[in-house]
């Protein structure tokens, strides 16, 4: 029994941010690579786009080749036949990004555009 | 000064905000937000911290408890929406991390004293002292003390249904309940800093700077900070203006000062005083003549 842990100690969650229908664009450099990372396993992998907090800008973008997760809390999209999630929390903040790829010795790789953010980091991983 | 030294025990219920952060990334989560570095603390921790914007500049303070893995974060009500906001979206949608609204639930209730062993006695914790970097729990109460100059402020968090009590117990030690305008007047003298006051500065102008952490990475303002770490100069400051007259809140002109922009002032028992921050002053005591007319002291701050 402290502050915390009294019986029937419940508080109310915060709310979820926004949801929104999202939409996202590709370049084909950014396909082509895209591609070649998912090396065959479209049937069983997708690639998910997702946002925290972080970063000098207030958040960082994060995109990893994951299992597949099920449509549960995310909205999923079809990019050349490669299945792209992002979660229902980050949809607001990242709907309507452009997805590039660089294919440069430094600095390269996947970057992101995204126009609702109101500043972004000189690394570019980090947006507000 | 030495008119506004108060010896004797006076509480007040504080109007602040209060976020419980659960789950195994709570901590992480809150860490990537806040200029502090906080994935270090333990159990019954207690770390002052602040939430900067991009530009460096202090959007909201708060204190950081760890209790049984839970952040209890207690900040200011008038940034509480967008701060939850924040971290609410902030949290990566496979990290373990809820944001509740601990409003309703708990109180914090602050009590300047000049002996804080005695005040706590009446809770019955028999503490000689709390560091200040550590919560003392006790049944339903968490209890912390912060030394000031001539006092001690101890600041007590309690679940609401049981905020008479502790208020009852306060009154029967002998403790007066402050007004909101005798609370605002006493932090004002012991330099304890509202949101109006910090908002929009830089912490090295409120005299926070050692809450902004240059070793932690990336967070919203670090790349300012780090900067006026390495080639800056704090060319503002906090300052305690003492006057002949109650000084109105806003910017104005003082003459061998400058522009001076005046966040809290306040008056009891024909005593004004008022927190400012102007121009980095040489001395630690200026005499100046206000905008107004009025004579006025004014006095760099180390603020909490």
């Amino acid at each position: 029994m402290g502050i915390l842990g009294g019986e029937g100690f419940s508080l109310p969650v915060v709310t979820e941010t926004p949801v929104v229908e999202v939409d996202l664009q590709f370049s084909d450099s950014a396909k082509e690579a895209l591609k070649s990372s998912m090396n065959g396993d479209e049937e069983t992998h997708v690639l998910v786009i997702s946002a925290q907090s972080g970063g000098c800008s207030g958040y960082l973008y994060d995109m990893r080749i994951i299992e597949d997760p099920g449509n549960e809390g995310f909205q999923r999209l079809d990019v050349d036949g490669i299945p792209v999630v992002v979660h229902n929390k980050d949809s607001s903040l990242l709907s309507g990004i452009v997805v590039d790829y660089k294919d440069t010795l430094m600095g390269g790789g996947f970057q992101i555009n995204n126009p609702n953010a109101d500043r972004s980091c000189g690394c570019g991983q980090s947006f507000g | 000064m030495a008119g506004y030294s108060h010896p004797k025990y006076e509480h007040v219920v504080r109007g602040v905000s209060i976020t419980v952060i659960k789950g195994a990334d709570c901590l992480r989560v809150l860490d990537r937000t806040v200029s502090t570095k906080l994935t270090e603390m333990v159990n019954l921790d207690r770390k002052k911290t602040m939430f900067c914007d991009a530009n460096g500049r202090v959007e909201d303070f708060a204190t950081i408890h760890i209790v049984d893995d839970q952040v209890l974060m207690v900040s200011s009500q008038e940034e509480s929406t967008q701060i939850r906001k924040k971290l609410v979206s902030g949290v990566s949608w496979d990290e373990d991390c809820e944001v509740l609204d601990g409003d309703q639930a708990i109180s914090q209730v602050s009590l300047l004293c000049p002996e804080p062993r005695e005040a706590l006695s009446e809770f019955g914790v028999i503490v000689d002292r709390i560091a200040e970097d550590k919560v003392l729990e006790s049944g339903d109460l968490l209890f912390s003390i912060t030394e000031l100059s001539d006092c001690s402020l101890v600041e007590i968090l309690v679940p609401s249904t049981r905020l008479e009590n502790v208020l009852s117990s306060l009154e029967r030690f002998g403790s007066q309940m402050a007004s909101k305008n005798r609370w605002d007047f006493l932090r004002i003298s012991k330099g304890i800093l509202s949101i109006e006051d910090a908002r929009g500065n830089l912490p090295d102008e409120l005299g926070l700077g050692e809450l902004a952490s240059l070793d932690k990475g990336c967070y919203p303002g670090q790349e300012i900070h780090a900067r006026l770490e390495s080639r800056g100069k704090t060319v503002k400051q906090m300052v305690r203006i003492s006057s002949d007259s109650k000084v109105v809140t806003g910017k104005q002109r003082v003459d061998s000062v400058g522009r001076i922009n005046v966040t809290s002032s306040q008056s009891d028992g024909g005593v004004n005083l008022s927190l400012a921050i102007c121009p980095t002053l040489d001395e630690k005591l200026l005499e100046v003549t206000l905008a107004s007319g009025g004579k006025a002291v004014l006095e760099p701050l180390n603020a909490l």
